[in-house]
């Protein structure tokens, strides 16, 4: 494949160079060297070796800056980096700008309107083992074409949320009056286009904020605009070549927003190394039925999400679709060579003995956290094997017709007849159906099928596990 | 005015890291009015002395062009600095866009799937995959030939269908024939994937014998292409029973699929596979039957059975390839890499890659995040479509060309995509009703939807009689109903969406 203007990576040897070598810990890792590597393929940011002087951080900050800008939406801690992307695949290197996820509001909206929408907006969520997530972003339309209606918008979006705002006007004037009331809180001006650039480009100086470039189908002029404004020192900016939905014009959105990223991550085009974005609300416009076009942006969003796009607006707030879609992109720009797995082994939760239970799991992520989450809520003492499955969830190993195997070298390999009196393990109702192979496997245990669901493994134990030792006569 | 008055001004660098937000020579700016307006009233510039010896500005790097021109008005027009500003500029840079296009000498092989009549078979159509000559998407730098393929999954016994489904197949979920005639007729299914779990010896245990003869009578009732599926984990038991389905469906082209088949734990150069692999390969060979290579994120285990196939007779054109279809949630992110991996070798001439891929997003339904009532994850029914249509997308955009899936819905949503992508021409009243609103509100003057989408298709009525669809809707209809050729993308479609959206 051409390489043209792609520029070379500083290799891990150079960067430890820039390191302060003192092997202090404190980045956790044990050495500079495993350090340097961490940086080098991205799993770590360099500023978080605590010992750096100023020089070495300047050097380290140009030597691994992404092809593709970075760019920091919103301030505090709901400011959200996106871009810095390098690669066309993640499995190359990885996504990085995690994809911003915005919903909209607008300025027609009478203010008690506008307080239900933005309350149904802060109420969607999803969470993910033990981490929680909401809408990263709010995007304040201006419909009414009215700059004073439009402040009047902000005003109440930004006294209600701490989350970067998206101010969507093509009128300067509007975007004017809007930038000055939330200046402090670097909003995203939507946008910057080929008629009204000029203004823009003016607001975005005076203001220092982030600009949208909306070029709709025409790269040229998106590159234009883009190069105009990074002579002129703006070069927060964020670009957005258009979201057509139509039949016959959809595959061009992609085309467009693939060449964009390509043309930044491999050829060195510095006029559109930028992040990009994309409005999947507009497949809404098509549609005419409230429900059938929130299912259909979300089906956009997650294309768009799989593409490594950026940021995405959408127009219908829901748990049900944001919920999958959290879940895609958390995956999406998980870092390849983040841990998959757990170790295998035997874990104790809340102190067990020899007469508590033992729960069998998987060394998959997910798995073993959502069980392990659950053990540790319902404080039932017990015993977790977690058996290695090469990171396979127990759903897909169970396909295998390995899991029997894989369990029995488990209970072997760490000596699970020495931890507990009984011979009872717990395994998940996915693999149910192989309980004759592992009971052939392991002929001195008893197989117990558990709950179907980790939120009732609590009052599984907590109720029958006194019985299955009754059982198997022993008396706890 | 007399005397002399002599300014100097000393600024100091700041020390600290730059901070990114910091408003960009507003500060300068703000110093230069107040010399401004200590100018003002001053005549004459001779004598003045603005000594900078360094600026404050946090760090923020000024272009000197800046300073100076700022300067310059500031002591040309003193009385107006408030004012101040750069020269403003009035024309955009001039900026070609270069398409980033590569060539690629590898291409993924063409697969057909199904026979009519005059090839020994008794479809009524075929259905090509595959041939796609770049990654997913880029239909900037190359050909993707065929539009991907969406089958129709059917299961021989009820699977335990969570309420969503049941809605569609409540009716039809203990018999796979009236199932599968219910998606083709009903649905406008183009291809039945049919799952024979109930011989899975740990479940039902049904004979090969038996399942031969659902095959056949699915085989009679509909008369798509058809897709033959086991994954029981039991790998000697799923080959019996693809052995007798491809006996019975000889000359059909079917698709034969294992999810069971077992590699040795270390593959070494030349190693023999297990007996039942290439009884498999044999039977698909002989009664010419496509197989597929399944081995879950194990791209050499994938290799390895390709291989296989091919050396054992089965020819490239008759061979699939599934990365394993693990559902959103849970390690999508293997499945795309896996998928990425394959083209990236596929596209640079590894033959062993080039095999269409399937997926299966129906698996989504195995996970309860798709099906169980839980009041924080959202409404259960949109959940479970999303769910599926997410794992679908995440398919697609990595390059599928067949997927295997449950929903109606959702796989309606995932066509109504396709549709997008590709501009088909309609002809199929299923096909239009996907692209109308689906409220059956009546105000057409027709009593649901489905009639006013037969109407239009017989050209009695237009769909401008749509009362729901804007004036978007209507103008992607009609492009469904007669696709201009070829398809033109007008930057007015989106041009004003802030105010557009409904
Ligand atoms: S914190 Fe810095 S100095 Fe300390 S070990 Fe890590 S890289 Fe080395
Ligand atoms: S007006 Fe439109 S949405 Fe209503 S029934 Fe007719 S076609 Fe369906």
């Amino acid at each position: 494949m051409a390489e043209k203007g792609k520029e070379v990576r500083a290799s891990p040897m150079e960067l430890m160079k820039q390191l302060p070598g003192e092997d202090c810990g404190d980045c956790g890792f044990d050495t500079c060297f495993e350090f340097a590597l961490a940086i080098f393929d991205r799993r770590k940011r360099y500023d978080e070796c605590t010992k750096l002087n100023d020089a070495q951080r300047k050097a380290l900050a140009k030597m691994l800056a992404p092809p593709m800008r970075e760019v920091v939406l919103g301030v505090g801690e709901r400011a959200r980096r996106i871009g810095g992307e390098e690669v066309m695949t993640r499995e190359e290197l990885g996504f990085f700008g995690k994809t911003v996820i915005a919903y909209d509001v607008w300025d027609t909206m009478s203010e008690e309107r506008l307080r239900d929408r933005l309350k149904e907006i802060y109420e969607i969520k999803a969470v993910k083992v033990k981490e929680a997530f909401s809408a990263d972003a709010i995007a304040v339309r201006n419909v009414s074409g009215d700059p004073k209606k439009f402040k009047e918008a902000v005003k109440i979006v930004s006294e209600q949320t701490d989350v970067p705002l998206i101010l969507c006007s093509f009128d300067p004037k509007a975007l004017r009056v809007a930038v000055e009331l939330v200046k402090d809180k670097r909003p995203l001006l939507y946008a910057a286009t080929k008629d009204n650039w000029a203004d823009v480009l003016e607001l975005a100086k005076k203001y220092a904020v982030p600009v949208a470039i909306f070029s709709p189908n025409d790269l040229d002029t998106l590159g234009a605009i883009a190069k105009t404004f990074a002579k002129n020192g703006v070069e927060d900016l964020v670009l957005d070549p258009g979201t057509f939905t139509e039949p016959g014009s959809l595959l061009q959105t992609f085309c467009n927003l693939i060449m964009l990223r390509r043309a930044c991550v491999e050829d060195g085009v510095k006029e559109v190394s930028y992040p990009t974005m994309a409005v999947p609300a507009t497949i809404t416009m098509t549609v005419g039925d409230r429900k059938k076009a929130a299912q259909l942006e979300t089906m956009l969003a997650n294309a768009l999400i799989t593409k490594g796009i950026n940021l995405v607006i959408l127009h219908y707030p829901n748990t049900w679709g944001f919920f999958p879609m959290v879940m895609l992109r958390e995956s999406v720009f998980k870092h390849p060579k983040a841990e998959e797995k757990v170790d295998p082994g035997i874990y104790e939760f809340n102190e067990p003995d020899e007469l508590s239970p033992v729960l069998v799991t998987t060394n998959y992520t997910m798995t073993y956290g959502v069980v392990s989450s659950e053990l540790e809520r319902v404080k039932v003492p017990c015993w977790l094997l977690v058996v290695d499955t090469g990171g396979l969830s127990l759903d897909t190993v169970a396909g295998t017709g390995e899991w029997a195997d894989l369990l029995e070298e488990a209970v072997d390999e760490f000596n699970l007849d020495e931890k507990v009196k009984h011979r009872i393990l717990i395994v998940g109702q996915v693999v149910a159906e192989y309980k004759e192979d592992m009971e052939e496997a392991l002929p001195d245990w008893k197989i117990v099928i558990g709950p179907k669901d980790s939120t009732e493994i609590g009052p599984f134990l907590k109720e029958k596990w006194k019985e299955f030792l009754k059982e198997s006569g022993i008396e706890a | 005015m007399s005397g002399e008055k002599k300014l100097k001004i000393k600024l100091k660098k700041k020390e600290g890291a730059p901070s990114a937000a910091t408003t960009e020579g507003n500060e300068l700016f703000k110093l230069l009015s107040k010399i401004a307006k200590l100018l003002d009233g001053v005549d004459s510039l001779r004598g003045v002395e603005i000594e900078a010896e360094e600026i404050v500005l946090e760090g923020v790097m000024l272009p000197t062009d800046l300073l100076a021109g700022a300067l310059r008005q500031a002591t040309a027009a003193p009385a107006a600095a408030e004012a101040v500003a750069p020269p403003k500029p009035t024309e955009l840079e001039s900026f070609k866009f270069e398409k980033p296009v590569r060539s690629y000498v590898g291409k993924f092989e063409e697969v057909k799937i199904g026979a009519t009549a005059e090839e020994g078979g008794s479809r009524a159509f075929t259905l090509t995959i595959g041939g796609s000559e770049t990654p997913a998407m880029h239909a900037f730098e190359g050909r993707l030939p065929h539009r991907p393929v969406v089958a129709y999954l059917v299961f021989d016994e009820d699977p335990g269908l969570p309420e969503t489904l049941l809605e569609y197949y409540g009716d039809v979920k203990d018999d796979p024939v009236a199932w599968a005639k219910k998606c083709v007729e009903e649905f406008g299914a183009k291809m039945i994937f049919l799952d024979l779990r109930s011989t899975d010896p740990h479940g039902t245990n049904r004979s090969a014998e038996d399942a031969a003869k659902t095959v056949k009578a699915v085989l009679e009732a509909v008369s798509v292409p058809l897709a033959i599926c086991v994954r029981s984990g039991d790998m000697k038991k799923d080959v019996e029973v693809l052995k007798r389905a491809a006996e019975v469906a000889a000359g059909e082209n079917v698709i034969l699929y294992c999810g069971s088949l077992t590699l040795p734990a270390i593959l070494a150069a030349g190693e023999a596979l297990a007996d039942e692999i290439y009884e498999y390969f044999k039977a698909a060979k002989e009664h010419g039957h496509v197989v597929v290579a399944y081995q879950p994120l194990n791209l050499p285990g994938i290799a390895v059975l390709n291989k296989a196939a091919m050396e054992h007779g089965v020819p490239k054109s008759k061979i699939l390839i599934d990365p394993g279809s693990v559902a959103v949630g849970y390690a999508v992110e293997m499945a795309i890499s896996a998928m990425d991996a394959i083209y990236n070798k596929a596209l640079v001439g590894d033959e062993s890659y080039q095999m269409p891929l399937m997926y299966i997003p129906a698996n989504a339904w195995m996970y309860r995040e798709s099906y169980d009532d839980v009041e924080e994850w959202g409404d259960t029914e949109q959940r479970g479509h999303a769910w599926e249509i997410g794992t679908a997308m995440a398919a697609l955009m990595s390059g599928a060309h067949l997927l295997v899936m449950l929903d109606p819905y959702a796989i309606d949503a995932v066509e109504n995509f396709l549709d997008r992508l590709y501009l088909p021409k309609i002809e199929s009243v299923e096909g239009l009703l996907r692209h109308l609103p689906g409220s059956n509100c009546k105000a057409c003057g027709f009593e649901t939807c489905k009639e006013l989408a037969d109407a239009v298709l017989k050209g009695e009525t237009d769909v401008d009689k749509c009362q729901r669809l804007g004036d978007a809707g209507k103008r992607a209809v009609k492009k469904l109903l007669s696709p201009p050729s070829p398809p033109v993308v007008e930057s007015e479609e989106i041009a004003s969406w802030i105010k557009e959206l409904p």
